[in-house]
């Protein structure tokens, strides 16, 4: 019986059941007192590897929008998901593919400036199309947005002039509707 | 089809006074309560829920119960929910209050029965500022509640409480917290109960029934059915939630497969029924578990596949293929992964595949298994046995004699209730209350005071052990005030049984923490002004259980059992389920 063709691990592609992978939940909830608890200790309590998390308003008032970045297996996702949406308060959770996502993070890094650094920065900070935002004699703040991995690489040219602080805001995405049909 | 009989039940709502008027919040609440059909309250007054207990007096066709403790008023709001279908109610203040309702939310979560509990909070000037008997009650029931509103404003009363009553009792049911503070009680606003939609009035309309699953996974199952050599039926609670008994019937009679009932399965299919092999698991008679082991396919209904059932995931089932009919998306393959998911309710689900199987029959493989039956119970009958003390089983079938079959067996958690789930001979539907998932002793006397009020027509039996009992033991009291007859059963055996029988079998006898004293119960039942008895033979269990039947009011019935009797067999945590401990002849010297 157990090597029928009927539908062995039905719902599931043929993704070794093991390989973790990284997966983008894009959750849609209403914002009401504890919905953010809730979804915050559904991830702790299954415990998802969560690599990042943005919360902002939704398109809609009275919603919110999580993106949550995961590295799980495929299964360990669609459980996640379907312990997701069983919230009261959590419209919908979509998961986006690699291809159809728009993906977008934002970061602000304070390099430690001197004279003759300071071209140098402002050169690499060029080369990724980062806005300047604040210069002082001895500190320069840059505004990085980009792919996840374009604002890493920046940030990476800047580790060595010195780095005073990073703000990074995690990652946003959308579905890109020219590629969903 | 579907959740409709099962929540549709007996009582209808009084007249209601539907002109808008300026009322209260806390009348808002009553009325609120009122529209969704709740009879009884269980509950325990105090600062921040003042409002609310000043105006139920206001409302007479709400009966209140005061219990003793809070946990009681979860826990008895349980016990109605699992017995009538019905959302139970509870009620507690801030702080203290709510916190103590917490174990019978959780055991409510566990088991999926529908509870709403609503708590007063602090006024909202003082919210988040640590006042006086203030706790965050929404994120402290966060994990163990289906849903939780924290009511903000008086026009928020009445949506909430009916969101509450809808959330606990669509698909999965579980319980819902709905935290009002006491200002917004107090606040008096305009309240027009035509812009309001009661749950009551929700599950009536046409659009709130389950949709029917899939036609192609149905043909799947089907297909999958037809095929099978060595197929089982697992029952959950599932069946009993969904009022789903006849189709089961209809379902295991039609294709002739032999049927297996979980702990909070059971009595959702007759004991007596030639199809019927038993619990399966961690303390399921050797057949069941091996008759799992040989399976070719496993048709669940209404089950998670708890660990208590599968012992060792991977060694659970390994020849068979799966169909699991579950409401909740997320147990549908969470331990096993199915062949055959079907996401749908187990009434609807089992309608369908009725009409989709082929008539069967494996009196072959149902043969098969009732040999091995008869030689583990042909084994067991060769031990010798102390026969002077009451037995457990023997307990448990006088209940059933005496009763006729009727009652309403409560259990609580331990040996006994493996005991219960066991040897009770289940013919009642819906007969077997028990707390499965979270196992939380001192459950049952609490929970059979709601069980009792729910089916006030049916005996009931509470059966607890000597530690679980004395956890709740304070509901005597509450029994006695509110005149709820009902018949408690302790089997006495002077240990924290379950713990002791681990400790001998995993821990070399090292019976840490586990020898337990108690009162004398004959004077602690006369103190609360009910009747007590104690047993300390065999042969006066059947006189003792009938006495206690004819006499009025709660009886508490003390039997003195074997002190280090075991529950046999025994899977080991983490095992697979096909290797058993069995009872062993030098056991019984």
């Amino acid at each position: 019986m157990k090597d029928t063709s009927v539908m062995e691990r039905a719902g599931h592609s043929v993704i070794n059941p093991d390989a973790a992978q990284t997966y983008t939940l894009m959750t849609v909830a209403g914002d009401r007192p504890g919905t953010v608890d809730r979804i915050i200790n559904i991830l702790r309590r299954r415990r998802a590897n969560m690599q990042t998390m943005t919360i902002a308003r939704d398109a809609q008032a009275d919603q919110i929008r999580v993106t949550i970045t995961v590295n799980d297996t495929e299964v360990g996702k669609a459980y996640l998901i379907e312990q997701l949406r069983k919230i009261v308060d959590v419209q919908s959770v979509e998961e986006i593919s690699a291809t159809q996502a728009v993906s977008r993070e934002l970061a602000l890094v304070n390099v430690a400036s001197t004279a003759e650094t300071t071209r140098d920065i402002l050169e690499v900070g060029n080369l990724f199309g980062a806005h300047t935002v604040d210069i002082t004699p001895d500190s320069i703040v840059l505004e990085i947005t980009g792919s996840s991995d374009k604002v890493s690489a920046c940030i990476e040219q800047l580790q060595p002039f010195g780095i005073r602080e990073i703000a990074r805001s995690g990652q946003v995405t959308l579905a890109r509707e020219s590629e969903a049909e | 089809m579907a959740i409709a009989t099962n929540i549709i039940r007996q009582t209808e709502r009084p007249d209601l006074y539907n002109e808008a008027r300026e009322l209260p919040g806390s009348h808002i609440i009553c009325e609120a309560l009122l529209r969704e059909g709740v009879e009884f309250v269980w509950g325990y007054p105090g600062g921040a829920i003042m409002p609310f207990y000043d105006s139920i007096t206001s409302y007479p066709s709400i009966h209140h119960v005061l219990v003793r403790h809070e946990q009681a008023a979860s826990h008895a709001a349980d016990g109605y929910a699992r017995i009538t279908g019905k959302v139970g109610v509870c009620t507690a203040t801030s702080g203290p209050g709510a916190t103590n309702l917490v174990t019978g939310l959780a055991t409510a979560y566990m088991d999926s029965v529908p509870v709403v509990a609503i708590t007063g909070q602090v006024g909202r000037p003082l919210l988040g500022r640590d006042a006086f008997q203030e706790t965050d009650i929404l994120g402290i029931t966060l994990p163990v509640t289906k849903h939780s509103i924290l009511v903000r404003s008086i026009e928020e009363i009445a949506p909430a409480i009916h969101e509450a009553f809808r959330i606990a009792q669509s698909g999965r049911p579980g319980p819902v917290v709905v935290d009002i503070p006491k200002d917004v009680q107090q606040q008096k606003g305009w309240y027009d109960p035509s812009r309001y939609e009661s749950a009551y009035d929700y599950f009536r309309k046409e659009e709130s029934r389950h949709e029917k699953p899939e036609g192609t996974l149905i043909e799947q199952a089907a297909k999958l059915i037809s095929q099978a050599r060595k197929p089982l039926i697992m029952a959950g609670h599932g069946i009993i939630l969904s009022n789903a008994y006849a189709e089961l019937k209809a379902f295991a009679e039609k294709t002739g497969i032999p049927v297996i009932a979980t702990l909070l399965g059971l009595s959702a299919f007759p004991d007596s029924h030639p199809l019927f092999l038993g619990m399966p698991g961690m303390h399921g008679p050797a057949h069941v578990n091996r008759a799992i082991g040989e399976a070719d396919l496993i048709v669940g209904v209404g089950l998670r596949f708890d660990d208590r059932v599968t012992g060792k995931v991977d060694e659970f089932a390994p020849k068979a293929a799966l169909i699991h009919i579950d409401i909740d998306p997320s147990e549908v393959s969470k331990v096993k992964v199915a062949n055959v998911p079907l996401v749908a309710d187990a009434k609807v689900a089992l309608a369908a595949l009725n009409e989709a199987v082929k008539p069967g029959d494996h009196s072959s493989w149902l043969q098969e298994i009732r040999d091995w039956q008869a030689q583990d119970e042909g084994r067991a009958a060769a031990l010798k046995r102390d026969e002077t003390l009451p037995s457990p089983m023997g307990i448990l079938h006088a209940i059933n004699e005496v009763t006729e079959g009727k009652a309403i067996v409560v259990s609580d958690v331990g040996q006994h209730q493996m005991w219960t789930a066991r040897f009770y001979p289940w013919s009642r539907a819906n007969s077997q209350i028990t707390s499965g998932g979270l196992g939380t002793m001192g459950f049952a006397l609490p929970a059979a005071m709601g069980v009792k009020m729910g089916a006030p027509e049916a005996p009931v039996w509470v059966v607890a052990g000597d530690g679980g009992i004395q956890m709740n033991i304070q509901e005597m009291a509450t029994l006695m005030q509110e005149g709820v007859e009902i018949k408690i059963a302790i089997m006495n055996n002077g240990y924290l049984g379950m713990v002791r029988q681990w400790q001998q079998f995993f821990h070399s006898r090292n019976y840490s923490e586990t020898p337990i004293t108690g009162p004398d119960y004959v004077k602690l039942a006369e103190a609360y002004g009910a009747t007590g008895m104690r047993v300390t033979r065999g042969e006066d269990v059947i006189s003792a259980i009938k006495r206690a039947m004819e006499t009025p009011g709660p009886v508490i019935v003390d039997f003195v059992i074997e002190a280090e009797a075991c529950v046999y067999p025994m899977v080991a945590p983490g095992s697979p389920i096909t290797t058993m401990i069995e009872e062993q002849a030098e056991e019984n010297e």
